[in-house]
């Protein structure tokens, strides 16, 4: 059998390059040995945005009274929760199957493996393409002690666990604490660290750190994680990071870095001429899905012979507290840059809503005046950063920005006083 | 405790042994009004006189904390993470950054000129 395009995994970065090569005409064949939709759509984002969304919503019923809102014994049913999140899942997995067959993409159900440059094997067929896309995403790596179980498991818990103990402070571990704290368990998190959030602006992981532990959780830092013992009645969940996984590939045809990723350049080019990789497969992938699909789509515009141009900036969110999104560098890692703050205790939607303490913090290079950065953390931070990332791909300036008008009452009007403070400190220099 | 000594920027200065203690001062703070969060370099970092060291965020504003001094951060105050609201409480002991460096160094004010000169800085 004969194909434009071979994919390898039905993940985000897979069907986003599927569908990105359909759409230029060319004949795509899709292999999936597990769920259509990957890692996100069964085991990550979607799920546990979900959690996010009901735990968040139980919290709210119990604490809405100063809106003159109360009900009378607010139950909690884990099992009709747990229900609605599979029949989610399961509505957007059989949107993206019928996507797929509607776009005429062939998709494959079985263990595929590269056996050469245009040659991939699955059940026992070879099927010739010209490109051929190797989007095998990752796994949660083995939990750090024994005991200890996986986020994917956590996901399949028949009851909420009463102690929930998690070892690792990265996204997915705070996501979690906060879900299951909302929903009633103890929450402790342990790090290696002197916090939670390594790799993110101090003020973001300060701040959510205070967060969680106004919503009860306890912090550990410092922690030597492999030492730590499974209590008899606690749930011990190790978020310590996911590994790459690779199909079989015939000898020497892509490199495989110490990440056990594979190397690829900005296009998804790997060593060998035809073969491309994208997504959390990738050595060094930040491991995000919006990553991912683009880097899958990239990648087939490579291969139709497109002018890719240059990569967009990263942007990166957290879904827990109010939400958090980061995009370009802060203040501390660009060299001679300027920040400006606005707190969200001015903002008028804020204060309307939740309240809580917030903040939209802008960096721009004093030189030209251009937007090279932004953290948020705010109600909506990752609806919001979306404006900053065009600005920073886009090479405005603070004066640009400050030029459209945000709408009021919106979280939004933080850029807006956020832009005008930066301006008054360029300004000032 | 060794004697303290002010910064145009409203910071106070104390110095012993190489290390000098940063924070603000009463003035400050009761400019500021409640003291929501503080924002502070990690140990390890460097400061530089005259430049932002971090970032104090009260109900009303947020302001830069400028540093009197250059040097290495040798401790952060993080009990103030937790609850910034300490430094309204007693904004002398509750100091903000401990930095490594040689002596005091220059412009700084007594706390008599600094008294008498708060409320035109
Ligand atoms: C708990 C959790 C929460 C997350 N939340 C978010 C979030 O909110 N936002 C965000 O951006 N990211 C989130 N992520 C990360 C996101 O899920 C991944 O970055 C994304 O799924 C990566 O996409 P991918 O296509 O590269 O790989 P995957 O989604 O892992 O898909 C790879 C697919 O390939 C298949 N496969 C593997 N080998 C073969 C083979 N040999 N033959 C056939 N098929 C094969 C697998 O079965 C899998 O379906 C989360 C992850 C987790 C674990």
């Amino acid at each position: 059998m004969r194909y434009d395009i071979a994919v390898i995994g039905g993940g985000p970065a897979g069907y986003s390059a599927a569908f990105e090569a359909a759409a230029r005409g060319m004949s795509v064949v899709l292999f999936e040995y597990g769920e259509l939709g990957g890692t996100c759509l069964n085991r990550g984002c979607v799920p546990t945005k979900y959690l996010a969304h009901a735990a968040g919503r139980y919290h709210d019923a119990v604490t809405c009274g100063q809106d003159g809102i109360s009900f009378d014994g607010v139950k909690l049913d884990h099992n009709r929760m747990v229900s609605r999140m599979n029949e989610i899942v399961g509505s957007l997995r059989e949107g993206l199957t019928g996507e797929l067959s509607g776009k005429g993409i062939t998709v494959i159900k079985g263990e595929a493996s590269v056996l050469g440059a245009g040659l991939v094997g699955c059940g026992g067929e070879s099927f010739e393409a010209s490109g051929i896309l190797i989007a095998t995403g990752s796994g949660s790596s083995k939990p750090l002690i024994s005991g200890a179980i996986t986020s994917d498991e956590l996901l399949k818990l028949k009851t909420i666990p009463k102690k929930l103990h998690i070892l690792g402070g990265g996204t997915v571990a705070v996501e979690f604490a906060e879900i299951f704290s909302m929903l009633g368990s103890s929450v402790t998190i342990s790090v290696r660290g002197e916090r939670i959030l390594r790799g993110w602006d101090k003020e973001i992981a300060v701040s959510l750190s205070r967060s969680l532990k106004s919503k009860g959780v306890r912090i550990n830092t410092g922690c030597d994680l492999t030492a730590i013992k499974c209590g008899d009645d606690e749930t011990v969940l190790s978020a310590a990071g996911r590994l790459p996984v690779l199909p079989d590939i015939a000898g020497g045809l892509v490199e495989i870095s110490e990440d056990g990723g594979i190397v690829a350049d900005e296009n998804g080019c790997t060593s060998t001429p035809g073969i491309y990789a994208a997504g959390d497969v990738l050595s060094g992938s930040l491991k995000l899905a919006h990553t991912s699909m683009e880097q899958g789509r990239r990648a087939i515009r490579h291969i139709a012979g497109e002018n890719v141009g240059p990569e967009a900036v990263p942007v990166r969110c957290i879904y827990a507290g109010q939400e958090a999104a980061s995009v370009g560098c802060t203040e501390a890692e660009a060299d001679n840059a300027v920040s400006a703050k606005q707190s969200m205790l001015s903002n008028a939607r804020t204060v309307i809503s939740s309240g809580e303490r917030g903040f939209v913090k802008i960096v721009a290079d004093p030189k030209t005046h251009r937007v090279i950065g932004a953290q948020l953390m705010c109600e909506r931070a990752g609806d919001m950063v979306p404006e900053l990332a065009l600005a920073i791909d886009r090479g405005l300036t603070v004066d640009e920005m400050l030029y459209s008008v945000r709408p009021h009452p919106s979280y939004s009007e933080a850029v807006t006083g956020a832009l005008r403070n930066l301006s008054e400190k360029i300004d000032a220099l | 405790m060794s004697e303290r000594y002010y910064s145009e920027a409203h910071i106070w200065v104390n110095g012993e042994e190489g290390i000098l203690t940063f924070g603000i001062t009463d003035h400050a703070q009761e400019k500021l009004g409640d003291v929501m969060f503080v924002n502070l370099p990690d140990a390890g970092d460097t400061v530089e006189a005259g430049k932002r060291f971090g970032d104090i965020e009260s109900i009303k504003t947020v302001s830069d904390l400028i540093a009197p001094a250059s040097g290495e951060v040798t401790e952060v105050n993080t009990a103030l993470e937790d609850e910034p609201e300490l430094l309204n409480e007693d904004p002398y002991s509750n100091w903000l950054i401990r930095i490594k460096a040689d002596g005091l160094p220059g412009g700084l004010m007594s706390e008599e000129e600094y008294l008498s000169r708060k409320d035109e800085l």
